[in-house]
């Protein structure tokens, strides 16, 4: 049997009267690759916030047995700050030094390898603000891996990035994942990726609608989640297919 | 020329005018770039108009101005920290605020008998009246500043770039924009004397602006900012000498003028 690492129980979240969580409960185990699914606006991102600690109002309990890596939305990112890529990486490795104090050579070195395995290191000098989604994504990435995480937060990595870099970026989680045996919780609106990558899969629109291993997961529970009529595309192996709802 | 030189440096208000002058460029050239990146670029003059506000309460007590404009400088900058972590942007929250604080030293002037010609020395600056004791404390508000920037650089650039997610990492961001909002206020407080309340926002707007677009580093916006500062600091105080000019609005001019050869130079 293995390990809980994230156990959330009876999660209820409102804001401004306005209920955005309802009834949360699920459990996470060491190792596993979850993806959670939902519309625009289902409360995906806010249950995020709760597992990493940046919501605290919220009602039920959530436990977390370990360090959390988190990769936020590339849009709280301000782009136009001319901070180079390994000054930004550094922000993973800050805990370790504080206020203060200054990196060493030994943290200049960890932060280049970081940087080596998520591949931007040839930008390592190069600021920000001439980065592509693609690379900013990975920059993300390296940050949280300094932190030195067990659990692996991404909160719609795909958004900003091009086919390709989705593509290379998902395989790189495969790797690290396997390397550093990471527990990995993936956000996203890719429905075909999440099925081709995760393990288990949560549907959430407000409150979670089903959550069970993806053989198990069906057409309907999505459309339960989304709305009636929506149009699925579901990106296979090799091959783009559209389902209908006739 | 150097009979000029010589002449120039023979006032003891013109040397202290200059020194002044060129510890306020390098102070402010370190925070421009922070105003200007974090789009808060009215603080400056939010919080020269908040020093307004204690200018008028020590006139009209009759105190020393410099412990009150401090103090009301630092009172505004930990509103607006305070507003902006909750409310709203830091502009916003200065919006807010400078009537506020101006509206107030208004009133409090309207209490003080009789003429008060001091006040508008305040309000535009002369830099022929800064005293020695100015000169030290604006020897010491740009050491502070220039440490500042020494020890506290990565936690600066991580609040400019990403401050959500940088307290996820431990970092202290209230205690940084807090840090960096009494340091402007501090600065400001110097900068009175020289530029005067109207103007002291142009020291902290048009470098940083300008800096931006040629700079690939942060170290770079500041080290280009200082040499805007100093450039227009230095030509401004001869010009205002050789032509009978003021010179905090002929310093404010060139910076403004510097501003548009970079744009000129953009467009063309």
């Amino acid at each position: 049997m293995k390990e809980k690492i994230v156990e959330v129980m009876n999660v209820n979240y409102s804001k401004n009267d306005v209920e955005i969580l309802k009834n949360i409960n699920f459990e996470i185990f060491c190792g596993d690759f979850v993806g959670i699914i939902g519309p625009n606006g289902a409360g995906k991102t806010t249950l995020a916030k709760i597992i990493v600690g940046d919501i605290k109002d919220y009602s039920g309990k959530v436990i977390v047995r370990g360090k959390i890596g988190y990769v936020p939305q590339m849009k709280d990112i301000n782009r136009d700050i001319p901070i180079l890529v390994r000054e930004f990486a550094s922000m993973g490795l800050y805990e370790k030094r504080g206020l203060f104090r200054f990196f060493t050579k030994e943290d200049w070195k960890e932060i280049e390898r970081n940087l080596e395995m998520v591949g931007i290191i040839k930008l390592k000098d190069r600021p920000i603000t001439k980065l592509s989604g693609g690379e900013l994504q990975r920059l993300m990435l390296a940050r949280a891996l300094l932190y030195n995480p067990d659990i692996l937060i991404l909160d719609e990595p795909e958004a900003g990035v091009d086919q390709m870099g989705k593509a290379r970026f998902y395989e790189l989680i495969d790797t690290l994942r396997n390397d550093k045996n990471l527990t990995v919780i993936l956000i996203s609106h890719d429905i075909g990726m999440i099925f081709q990558k995760c393990e288990k899969i949560m549907c959430l629109n407000k409150t979670l609608h089903c959550q069970a291993p993806r053989e198990r997961i069906s057409l309907e529970n999505l459309q339960e989640v989304f709305s009636e009529d929506f149009d699925i595309w579901i990106r296979g192996q090799k091959h783009y297919e559209r389902e209908h709802k006739s | 020329m150097i009979g000029l030189i010589r002449e120039f440096f023979s006032y003891d208000f013109l040397v202290n005018a200059f020194i002044a002058g060129l510890l306020l460029a390098v102070s402010t050239s370190i925070y421009s770039p922070i105003v200007v990146l974090k789009r808060m670029e009215f603080i400056g003059d939010g919080t020269a108009h908040a020093v307004f506000a204690g200018l008028a309460i020590a006139f009209l007590l009759n105190l020393d101005y410099k412990p009150i404009a401090i103090l009301t400088a630092i009172i505004f900058g930990l509103l607006i920290s305070f507003l902006s972590q909750r409310e709203a942007s830091e502009n916003t929250a200065v919006g807010i605020l400078l009537p506020v604080f101006m509206a107030f030293g208004m009133v409090v002037v309207s209490f003080i008998k009789g003429y008060t010609p001091d006040i508008m020395s305040y309000l535009f600056g002369n830099i022929l009246l800064i005293s020695l004791e100015d000169v030290y404390y604006l020897l010491l508000i740009t050491s502070i500043s220039i440490l500042l920037y020494i020890f506290m650089r990565k936690e600066i650039l991580y609040f400019l770039a990403d401050e959500k997610t940088a307290r996820f990492f431990k970092v202290p961001i209230t205690f940084i924009r807090t840090t960096l909002l009494i340091g402007l206020a501090l600065t400001v407080v110097s900068a009175v004397k020289i530029s005067g309340v109207i103007l002291v926002g142009a020291f902290l707007v048009i470098p940083g602006t300008i800096s931006k677009i040629y700079a690939r580093k942060f170290d770079h916006m500041i080290f280009y900012s200082l040499i805007i500062n100093i450039t227009a600091t230095v030509i401004g105080i001869i010009f205002s000498y050789l032509f009978d000019l003021p010179p905090g609005p002929t310093i404010v001019l060139l910076l403004f003028g510097f501003y548009l050869l970079s744009f000129l130079k953009r467009i063309m």
